[in-house]
């Protein structure tokens, strides 16, 4: 039975489109069918996770048999069908929908965001191309209007295909625009007293194909044809939501989403689509420091790791047990990896753990989880916990536990912060020496003995392993800034004084280690992620 | 003047509207009213009744005149959701006063005609669904409903038959788009008034996403007509295909405008100037707007067609709604086509876009002309905008404000010409 329903429901059929025969998914549009098989249809008010209104009129396509045109994001497919989407007649009437949708419009494109990636522009060198034969007045509609936190809305811009609307009433399911007015004087609107007040808004600005609705963080910033996009994992919590950073001479202006049905389909929240705020931040530290005489200074990469390499020798093997590391879930698995590495088989201590705060924040059923870190899984995975006869974060904060630190050795995470300065500073005052390696600003760098930059998730590779155990992979959309290095290019720079070395020039051959060393992983050993990331296996 | 046998009828429709009180469920009971519910309840099933109109050739008096019968067959037999009937009272167009008649100096025909048709298609409620400035005729409706509640005629167990039914009167908003099915049902949903793409269809995802049939006033007050004196009777009037009496409304410098009952087919010559008196005095017949305004115009040359459906249509009209716009030669149709356009323009919902950006572009291409700034390759570019519109939006409205464009500058383009050219009006 279980059998037949599959065999059923992944049975192709097969249809003509512009006389060529293809085969596809049934219970597809004739959209879905064309875009599976790269065929182009243009589209304005039609965007994939949204219920299609068919207002647009501009996917309008040919079948044979049928008088009319019709509209391709809203017919289903049905076997043998002959579909033709470049006829005159359907050419003449996407140029018309384009002239239609233009004489009201401002053409104020020099002074638009959306240049450079407007639908009306885009589709108008495509398919347009005519002279203009409107000489009447423009209509005029309601300009710079605050609709949010981030959202500006221009009225006159906007071709109504109601997908911010959509988006609100099925994804946010808050609903704060609404059409107003009738007609040509239509427009989108917020209801009086009410922003646009969700977790998701900036998704709005992202989909509107024109530049009706603009984000007031990335408008008049950069134009679009001057930024580059590099497929990337927001950190912002264990979603792993896929993005593209879109940067520009080293600053990333932001984020879009990249769709994967399996973790954020078409969409991001605010919060995570702000994290790129952080790269610039003023609090992060890029340059190595040292405390002298209660005094952090800058000194340079190669004396940090000296004096590092120095606290580790000057120890003895009893005081191997004072050792503690504290992994980070903000970090790749390869750094975290790594660190297990650098922690077990070097210094040799089994005291590791990553669990030091919950980190856990707002969460919904939409897109954002709880833990509000990226990598917690992978960090677990990695064997960042406690092995045999080491002791946890919690077991060393305990409050009947007065043993001494020789050496704690912290990646990313805030003691200060999450502990509150009196606990912080009961427990500090145990330590002999703290390391802080931290990507992030970090406040308990005025306590560190020795602090060591390091980069962001944007200035590197690597994977991380979501909520949902699905290991992602994100590429290097900025070089370094200061001094910054990766997490593991420290643990390698360390190494060798320490008399192992290890010898991995990029995050790539880290990541096949971890695939031939860590249960679940063999996976990562095929060489490229696939796109939508692989599952850890059980 | 043509004044055969045929166009002859006894009155149908209106011939209560004279009475006194003719509005009273009295007056209707005492010229034979809510007989043909009894017979229709007690002496036929659902499906007889719908046989009854299919063969009786009633067709839909909303304008476009689609067979009654045919559409209620459209009604899932069997159905896990209710059926709802909706009577469609949202009379908008312009030109178009016939069913307000009706509504409110006869509203128990109305509400005869709607039980006998929910008992066809198996709807336990209806709507009224009635233009919001008809307070009148709304009010009449809701009075009816109540007396006929009283009599025992709406309700539960309907004349003992098992049948339930309740009728509501909804008031709409203003939109003329309201008066097309699909809007009006989001309307009536409480939603803003968008027509809805068809498939599916209301037959199949009405309102509340239940299977509905909306049929207009004049057309479901045909129904106990023909349930009482049967398919022959009704066939006997009007010529094949187009039978049965049919309101029109007259409008425009006649002596005597008014709704007036006809048989169908008869001509327009004796509308004019037989029933109506034909043009106020110093007047002269310029056009003839034949079925409400969005129905292509008609000039002197015209006068002899019939009024139907099939007649009109071989004409290069339509017969539309019935209502008789008569414009005389005093009367610029330059002025009167920007009129209308002006009117389609307003009343676009603004949904797809060749209705909402054409119909704006078209309004003022026309008030350029009107103010005497038009250029002659003005006309060609309406009817290339026209032909854009045409047959790409969801609903037809668009495809409504294009008849009065085309067929004017087909048959006036010389007052179009001298509009650009001396910069005036013709006359």
């Amino acid at each position: 039975m279980a059998a037949e329903l599959k065999k059923k429901t992944t049975k192709k059929i097969k249809l003509f489109i512009n006389n060529r025969e293809v085969e596809t998914k049934p219970d597809s549009t004739i959209i879905q069918a064309a875009d599976s098989l790269g065929i182009f249809i243009p589209r304005m008010c039609y965007f994939p996770g949204l219920t299609p209104p068919g207002s647009c009129r501009i996917c309008q396509v040919e079948i044979k048999g049928m008088n009319k045109l019709e509209l391709a994001c809203k017919t289903q497919i049905k076997e043998g069908m002959e579909i033709f989407t470049d006829t005159d007649k359907v050419l003449k009437a996407q140029k018309s929908v384009l002239e239609l949708l233009l004489i009201d419009h401002p053409l104020d494109c020099p002074i638009c965001d959306q240049a450079g990636e407007c639908i009306l522009h885009d589709y108008f060198m495509k398919i347009g191309l005519y002279k203009s034969r409107f000489i009447e007045n423009k209509v005029q509609k309601p300009k710079v209007q605050d609709y949010g936190k981030y959202i500006v809305y221009d009225g006159e811009r906007c071709i109504l295909c109601t997908r911010c609307i959509r988006f609100l009433d099925e994804v946010s399911k808050t609903s704060e625009l609404a059409l107003v007015e009738r007609g040509n004087k239509t427009y989108i609107s917020i209801f009086p007293g009410k922003k646009i007040d969700n977790p998701y808004s900036l998704n709005v600005t992202e989909i509107c194909p024109v530049g009706a609705l603009t984000s007031k963080d990335f408008r008049f910033k950069c134009r679009v044809w001057f930024l580059q996009s590099t497929p990337s994992i927001c950190p912002g919590c264990s979603r792993g939501c896929n993005i593209f950073i879109d940067h520009f001479k080293n600053e990333a202006y932001r984020y879009r989403a990249r769709p994967n049905m399996k973790v954020n389909k078409h969409w991001l929240c605010d919060d995570g689509r702000m994290t790129f705020k952080i790269i610039k931040d003023e609090n992060r530290i890029t340059s190595p420091m040292m405390k002298k005489d209660g005094k952090l200074n800058k000194i340079s990469l190669q004396k940090a790791y000296k004096t590092i390499v120095d606290k580790f020798k000057a120890l003895n093997k009893k005081d191997t047990k004072k050792i503690y590391g504290l992994a980070s879930p903000f970090a790749s698995n390869e750094d975290n990896y790594l660190f297990v590495k650098f922690m077990r088989e070097i210094v040799g201590t089994e005291n590791i753990d990553y669990r030091i705060s919950d980190y856990s924040g707002f969460s919904d059923d939409i897109l954002i989880c709880k833990d509000h870190t990226p990598n917690s899984n992978g960090a677990e995975n990695m064997g960042a916990i406690p092995g045999k006869e080491g002791k946890s974060f919690a077991d060393l904060i305990s409050p009947d536990n007065d043993s001494r630190i020789k050496i704690l050795y912290v990646m990313d995470h805030d003691l200060l912060k999450i502990m509150g300065k009196e606990q912080f500073e009961i427990f500090f005052s145990r330590i002999d020496t703290l390391i802080l390696q931290s990507s992030y600003p970090n406040s308990t760098v005025e306590y560190a003995d020795i602090f060591l930059p390091t980069t962001l998730w944007a200035e590197s590779s690597g994977t991380f392993t979501n909520g949902f155990k699905r290991i992602q992979e994100f590429s290097k959309a900025l070089e370094p800034v200061g001094e910054t290095k990766t997490h593991w290019e420290h643990f390698i720079e360390l190494s060798k004084p320490l008399g192992k070395t290890f010898k991995f020039k990029t995050s790539r051959e880290i990541t096949r280690e971890i695939a031939k060393n860590v249960k679940g992983y063999l996976r990562l050993s095929e060489g490229k992620i696939a796109e939508r990331g692989v599952l850890v296996k059980k | 003047m043509n004044s055969g046998k045929k166009d002859k009828m006894e009155k149908v429709l209106l011939k209560n509207i004279d009475k006194p009180n003719s509005y009273n469920i009295e007056t209707y009971m005492s010229s034979g009213g809510y007989k043909a519910i009894e017979k229709a309840l007690k002496e036929y099933s659902p499906d007889q009744i719908i046989d009854i109109v299919k063969k009786s050739n009633l067709r839909g008096r909303g304008g476009a005149g689609f067979p009654t019968g045919v559409k209620w067959s459209f009604m899932p037999k069997k159905s896990d959701k209710p059926k709802y009937l909706i009577c469609n009272a949202d009379e908008g167009e312009p030109g178009t006063f016939k069913d307000r008649i009706l509504l409110e100096l006869d509203p128990h025909m109305l509400i005869e005609g709607m039980i006998i048709s929910a008992f066809a298609i198996g709807a336990r409620y209806s709507f009224i669904y009635i233009r919001g400035e008809f307070m009148l005729g709304g009010k009449r409706c809701e009075t009816a409903i109540q007396e006929a509640k009283e009599k025992g005629f709406l309700g539960e167990n309907i004349l003992e038959s098992g049948f339930n039914h309740e009728i509501y009167v909804h008031y709409g908003a203003g939109a003329y788009i309201c008066g097309e099915e699909t809007s009006l049902m989001n309307s009536l949903e409480g939603k803003r008034g968008y027509p809805r793409i068809r498939p599916p269809f209301p037959a199949a995802y009405g309102v509340f996403g239940n299977p509905t049939t909306v049929n207009n006033v004049e057309t479901l007050a045909n129904v106990p007509h023909i349930i009482e004196k049967g398919v022959d009777w009704y066939l006997s009037i009007g010529p094949e295909k187009n039978n049965g009496p049919k309101l029109l409304s007259v409008s425009g410098p006649v002596k005597k405008p008014g709704v007036y009952e006809v048989p169908m087919g008869i001509p327009l010559r004796k509308v004019i100037f037989d029933l109506c008196g034909g043009m106020l005095s110093g007047k002269i017949l310029k056009a003839i707007i034949p079925g409400g305004s969005s129905t292509p115009m008609l000039t002197m040359d015209d006068l002899d067609v019939h009024m139907d459906f099939d007649s009109l249509a071989k004409a290069g009209s339509m017969l539309g709604s019935g209502g008789v716009i008569v414009i005389d030669d005093s009367f610029c149709i330059v002025r009167a086509v920007k009129i209308l356009t002006d009117f389609y323009k307003h009343e676009s919902c603004g949904q797809c876009t060749p209705c909402r950006e054409g119909l704006g572009w078209l309004k003022r291409i026309m008030d350029r002309i009107e103010n005497g700034e038009g250029r002659e390759e003005d006309l060609d570019l309406l009817l290339d905008i026209c032909k854009d519109i045409e047959g790409h939006t969801i609903c037809p409205l668009a495809d409504a404000a294009i008849p009065p464009i085309r067929s004017s500058i087909e048959k006036f383009r010389d007052e179009y010409l001298y509009h650009i050219r001396e910069k005036e009006c013709m006359i």
